[in-house]
C-alpha cells in the first residue's frame, strides 16, 4: 500500500479535467446534430390534390391506419398501403422501419378503443382532434396528453382511490413519468413531502415504499447517485464530490440535510477523520478569538453558532460530555446560551436539561 | 400543483349521449371489476396462505411468471362492457408481481490529501459490491378479493479490499410489510416508512392504520419502534462500533441504543378532493434513548384544480420549542405546449422558514443553544420552447438572523432530441453564496443513443470556491457510462469516474451493474 505524497505547491486553478468539459461540448453538440431519422410526411400526403380525374383517390387517417380500430398493435401501416402509390421500396422500407416516436411507444401501452371513440359523434371520425401534432409538426403532441382525456372523462372516484386501470396497465405504471396530471415539474422534489401525508394512496399507485427508501434509507452504503449514475437528467442531493462542498450545503439547507440524517451520521465520519471534538487528540480547527470573553468579535464561537446550530452539533454533540457544556452550564463562565425568549415544554425531569442544570432546571 | 389542470367537470356539460359511451369499468374500483390485465402467478395460486408463500418463493429464487400474452387477450377488454365479477372462489388469484434485482460492483482507488494536522494517508483500493433486492406483491386475494400487499426490500453489501480490522459485510432490511385492506380501512404491519406532515420522513417497525371515507376524509395512526441505522456496520463509519470507543475523548458518552427506547408514534387527518384540494393536520411523537427526541404538530394543504394556481404549505409547529420549525409554502403556475400554443410557461415561487434547532433531536444539548432562524424566498421560470428545448432561471435569497444574506441562483438549459427524444443534452449552472464561503458549478450532461439497445451518458461538473478549501479551490468531477438494454426485463451498465478535489489528489473509480425486473408484459 502506498502513501501519498504531501503536496506542497497551491495547484493549478484550471485542472486538467477541465478539458473534459470542452471535449464533452464537442461530443455531445456532434450527437445533438445528428441527421434525423426518415418521417413520413403526413401533412404532405393529406394535404396533395385528390379525388378528380387523374389525381389520386383522397386519403383519410384510416386509409393507412384502419387496422387501429381493432387494436392499437395494429395502426402502423405496412409497405402495401404505400405500395398502391409508390414504387421505391427502398426507400418505403426505410419510412416504415423507423424506430416509433416515443409518443407511439407511450401511447400502445393505453388501453383505448379507438373504434368506439370514432364513431362519437363529437369526434366525428376524425383522428385530428387528438393527434393534431401529427399534421402540424411542433404545433403539439403527436399523441394527447392526458389531460385531454380528462376533458371528457371524470375519473374523481379513481384519483381518490389511487386507481389508474384500466387505462393503464398496473405493471407499466412504475415506467411512466406523468406529463400533466401530478407531473412531477421543477421543484418537485422539495414539494413532494406535503403531498405524501393526505396522497398516500395515490403515491402508491405508481410507487412502493422502495421508492422513498431508495433517497431517503441513508443506511445503504452506496448513494443514490451512485447506484442511479444514468440519471444525468436528474439532479440529485449529493451530486459529484458532495464531501468537499457538504458543510456549505448543510448551512444552506439545514432541513434539507435533517430529512434523512442525523447529527450521527455527521460526528461518526467527523471522529473517524479526527475532525471532531470528540476524537481524541483532536486539534481545534477554529480561529483565534474562537473561545474568548469577546462575545462580539466576529471570530467568536456564539455568532457562528447561533447562524449554523447544526455545524456545531457535528462535532461537539457527545451528550453530557459535550464540551459546551463545561462554560454553559449553570454557573459556568458562559452564561446562559438560551436565546432570549426561550421557552420549553421540557419536565425538570428530563435528563438532557439536567446537563446544565443540576438537580432539575 | 401541475401546468395543465384537469377539468373533470366539464363532463358535466357534455351530451347524454357522449356520457353512455364512457366504458362502465371506467367508474368502477378495480377491486370490484373483474380480474383483467393483471398478471398470475404460475400455478394460480389462489388464497392468502399459498400466495404469500409463493411470493416468498419467488423472491428467493427470483423467478415468477407472468401472464401470457395469449392470457391476456383472451381477458376482457378494458373497454368490453364490464362483465359481472365472479365469485372469488371461482377465480384463480391474481395479482401484480414486480421482483427486482440490481447488482453493482464498483472498484476505486483513491489518493486522499494529507488528513487533518498534515496527517499522511494511505490509498484505499476497495470494491464494494451492493445488492439491492425487492419483491412487491399488489393485489394478492386474502380475506376477500385483490385486498393484501405485500412489499418487501433488502440491501447488502460487502467490501472487497478492506483492512482486517473493518467490517466487511452488512446487509439490512428497508422495508418489509404487509397491507390488508378491509373495505375503506388499510392496516399495515411491519418495517415500513412513514412520511409527510409533522413526521416528514421516518421508518418503523409497527403498525399503520388508514382509512377513508367517500367524501374525501382520511385518517390515520402508526406506532412502533423506531428503525435504527446500521451506521456500525457501514464502512468508512463507526458510531455504534467498537472503533468508536477506541478513538473517543468521551467513550462514556457512547450510548448503545435499546431498541425498546427508540420509539415512535403518531396520527393524522386529512381531506383531499382533487377539485377542492388537500388539508391535513398531523402529529408526531419520538423517544430516543428515553429522552424525547421530536414532539411535533402538522398542518399542510393544496389547492385543488379550481385554482389557476398550484399552492402547497406545509407547516411543522415543534411542541418542544413552542415555535414553528419549518414552514413552507410553493405556489406554481403554468401554461402547458398544445396544438395552439408551441411554448410552455412555467413559475413558481416559494417561501422557507426553518428553525434549524427545531429539528434536531431535542435528546441533543444544542437543540435548546439557539433560536437561530433561516427565511429564504425564491421563484423559477421555466420556458418550454419548440424543438425539445427548455431552459430555467430560478433563484432564492436567504436572510439570517445574524450576520450577511445567503443566495442561491441557478440557470439551466436542456435539449431532448432524436429517436424517443432520447437524446439528451443539458447545461446547468449554479451558485451558492455564504457568508463563510461559496461555490460556483457548471454542469453538462448528455444521454445519447448508440443504436437500439446501446446508450452512452457523460456528466461533468465543475466546482469553483469562493475561498479556496484546504488551498484548492476547484474540484472537477466527470463520469461515464454505456448502458446496455437487451430486454424489458434486465439491464446493465459500465462506468466509471475520475475527479479532483480539495480532498483527493486523484479518485478514480469503475462501475458495473445489472438490473433484472421481472415486472412488465412483453409488448
Amino acid at each position: 500500500m502506498s502513501q501519498v505524497r504531501v503536496r506542497t505547491q497551491r495547484p493549478s486553478r484550471r485542472s486538467p479535467l477541465v478539458l473534459l468539459l470542452f471535449l464533452a461540448v464537442a461530443v455531445a453538440v456532434l450527437f445533438a446534430c445528428r441527421r434525423p431519422a426518415v418521417r413520413f410526411p403526413h401533412a404532405a400526403h393529406l394535404g396533395m390534390e385528390c379525388g378528380e380525374p387523374g389525381q389520386p383517390e383522397c386519403f383519410t387517417c384510416l386509409s393507412c391506419h384502419g387496422q387501429i380500430v381493432k387494436s392499437p398493435a395494429l395502426g402502423h401501416p405496412t409497405d402495401q398501403n404505400c405500395e398502391k402509390c409508390h414504387r421505391n421500396d427502398r426507400h418505403i422500407k426505410q419510412v416504415l422501419a423507423a424506430a416509433p416516436t416515443r409518443d407511439r411507444q407511450r401511447a400502445s401501452d393505453i388501453q383505448f378503443d379507438h373504434a368506439r371513440h370514432l364513431g362519437m359523434p363529437e369526434v366525428g371520425g376524425q383522428c385530428i382532434h387528438c393527434h393534431a401534432g401529427v399534421v402540424s409538426e411542433g404545433q403539439g403532441p403527436h399523441f394527447p396528453p392526458m389531460a385531454q382525456c380528462f376533458s371528457c372523462h371524470q375519473h374523481q372516484a379513481e384519483w381518490d382511490q389511487g386507481t389508474c386501470t384500466p387505462c393503464h396497465r398496473a405493471a407499466d405504471l412504475r415506467q411512466l413519468v406523468p406529463e400533466t396530471f401530478l407531473a412531477h415539474g421543477p421543484g418537485w422534489d422539495r414539494r413532494h413531502g406535503p403531498l405524501a401525508m393526505a396522497t398516500t394512496v395515490q403515491c402508491a399507485a405508481c410507487h412502493t415504499a422502495e421508492s422513498c427508501d431508495d433517497c431517503h434509507d441513508v443506511s445503504q452504503g452506496m448513494t443514490i447517485e451512485r447506484r442511479t449514475a444514468t440519471r444525468v437528467d436528474t439532479d440529485f442531493v449529493h451530486p459529484a464530490d458532495f464531501l468537499t462542498r457538504h458543510a456549505m450545503e448543510a448551512e444552506s439547507e439545514p432541513a434539507r440535510c435533517l430529512s434523512c440524517h442525523r447529527t450521527e451520521t455527521c460526528d461518526s465520519c467527523h471522529l473517524a477523520r479526527g475532525v471532531s471534538a470528540g476524537r481524541i487528540g483532536a486539534v481545534s480547527p477554529h480561529p483565534p478569538g474562537w473561545v474568548g470573553p469577546d462575545s462580539h468579535d466576529e471570530r467568536h464561537h456564539g455568532r457562528a453558532a447561533r447562524r449554523d446550530i447544526l455545524g456545531c452539533a457535528s462535532c461537539h454533540d457527545q451528550g453530557p460530555q459535550t464540551n459546551c457544556i463545561d462554560c454553559h452550564k449553570v454557573g459556568g463562565s458562559g452564561g446562559n446560551p438560551h436565546p432570549s425568549g426561550w421557552q420549553s415544554s421540557r419536565t425538570p425531569s428530563d435528563v438532557m436539561c439536567a446537563y446544565c442544570h443540576e438537580g432539575g432546571p | 400543483m401541475n401546468a395543465t389542470r384537469t377539468r373533470n367537470d366539464e363532463l358535466m356539460k357534455l351530451p347524454e349521449q357522449l356520457v353512455a359511451t364512457i366504458p362502465r369499468s371506467a367508474g368502477v374500483p378495480v377491486s370490484q371489476q373483474p380480474a383483467v390485465q393483471k398478471m398470475r402467478l404460475l400455478g394460480s395460486s389462489r388464497g392468502r396462505s399459498a400466495a404469500v408463500a409463493v411470493l416468498a418463493a419467488s423472491a428467493a429464487l427470483g423467478v415468477a411468471r407472468r401472464v401470457s400474452a395469449q392470457d391476456e387477450s383472451s381477458a376482457p377488454s378494458a373497454t368490453a362492457p364490464a362483465a359481472a365479477p365472479a365469485p372469488l372462489d371461482a377465480t384463480p388469484d391474481r395479482f401484480d408481481l414486480v421482483t427486482r434485482s440490481r447488482t453493482t460492483v464498483g472498484a476505486f482507488q483513491r489518493a486522499l490529501l494529507p488528513g487533518p494536522g498534515g496527517a499522511i494517508v494511505t490509498t484505499d483500493t476497495l470494491a464494494p459490491i451492493h445488492e439491492a433486492l425487492s419483491v412487491t406483491a399488489v393485489g394478492v386475494d386474502s380475506f376477500g378479493q385483490d385486498d393484501l400487499d405485500v412489499q418487501v426490500a433488502a440491501y447488502g453489501q460487502l467490501w472487497a479490499g478492506t483492512p482486517d480490522d473493518r467490517p466487511i459485510a452488512t446487509w439490512d432490511v428497508s422495508s418489509a410489510f404487509l397491507t390488508q385492506r378491509f373495505g375503506d380501512l388499510a392496516l399495515s404491519l411491519g418495517r415500513q416508512p412513514v412520511a409527510g406532515g409533522a413526521a416528514r420522513y421516518r421508518r418503523l417497525d409497527g403498525a399503520v392504520v388508514r382509512g377513508s371515507t367517500p367524501f374525501g376524509l382520511t385518517a390515520s395512526a402508526y406506532g412502533g419502534l423506531t428503525v435504527l441505522p446500521r451506521w456500525d456496520q457501514w464502512y468508512g463509519y463507526h458510531h455504534l462500533g467498537d472503533a468508536y470507543e477506541a478513538w473517543s475523548s468521551a467513550p462514556e458518552s457512547i450510548v448503545v441504543p435499546a431498541r425498546d427506547e427508540n420509539w415512535m408514534g403518531g396520527a393524522s387527518l386529512g381531506f383531499a378532493d382533487e377539485r377542492v384540494g388537500m388539508v391535513g393536520v398531523s402529529y408526531h411523537h419520538q423517544a430516543e434513548n428515553q429522552a424525547l427526541n421530536d414532539e411535533s404538530l402538522g398542518i399542510s394543504m393544496r389547492l385543488g384544480n379550481w385554482s389557476p394556481i398550484g399552492l402547497v404549505a406545509d407547516a411543522i409547529y415543534s411542541v418542544v420549542q413552542r415555535d414553528w420549525s419549518d414552514v413552507r409554502v410553493q405556489a406554481d403556475w403554468g401554461l402547458a405546449k398544445s396544438a395552439r400554443r408551441n411554448i410552455g410557461v412555467g413559475l413558481r415561487g416559494e417561501f422557507l422558514h426553518t428553525l434549524p434547532a427545531a429539528l434536531l433531536s431535542q435528546a441533543s444539548i444544542f437543540s435548546v443553544f439557539s433560536f437561530a432562524e433561516v427565511t429564504e424566498a425564491g421563484g423559477e421560470v421555466e420556458v418550454d420552447l419548440p424543438r425539445g428545448v427548455t431552459v430555467a432561471l430560478g433563484g432564492s435569497a436567504q436572510v439570517y438572523d445574524e450576520g450577511s444574506p445567503g443566495a442561491r441562483l441557478r440557470a439551466s438549459a436542456q435539449l431532448l432530441t432524436g429517436e424517443h427524444q432520447q437524446t439528451l443534452l443539458r447545461l446547468v449552472a449554479s451558485r451558492v453564496a455564504l457568508e463563510d464561503n461559496g461555490y460556483t458549478q457548471v454542469r453538462l450532461a448528455g444521454r445519447f443513443p448508440l443504436g437500439p439497445r446501446f446508450t452512452a451518458y457523460a456528466d461533468v461538473y465543475q466546482y469553483f470556491y469562493d475561498e479556496p478549501i484546504r488551498d484548492h479551490d476547484s474540484s472537477t468531477f466527470a463520469t461515464a457510462h454505456l448502458g446496455y438494454a437487451a430486454a424489458q426485463t434486465w439491464n446493465a451498465r459500465v462506468g466509471g469516474s475520475v475527479s479532483q478535489s480539495p480532498d483527493a489528489a486523484l479518485d478514480a473509480q469503475v462501475l458495473a451493474q445489472i438490473t433484472v425486473e421481472w415486472d412488465r408484459e412483453e409488448r
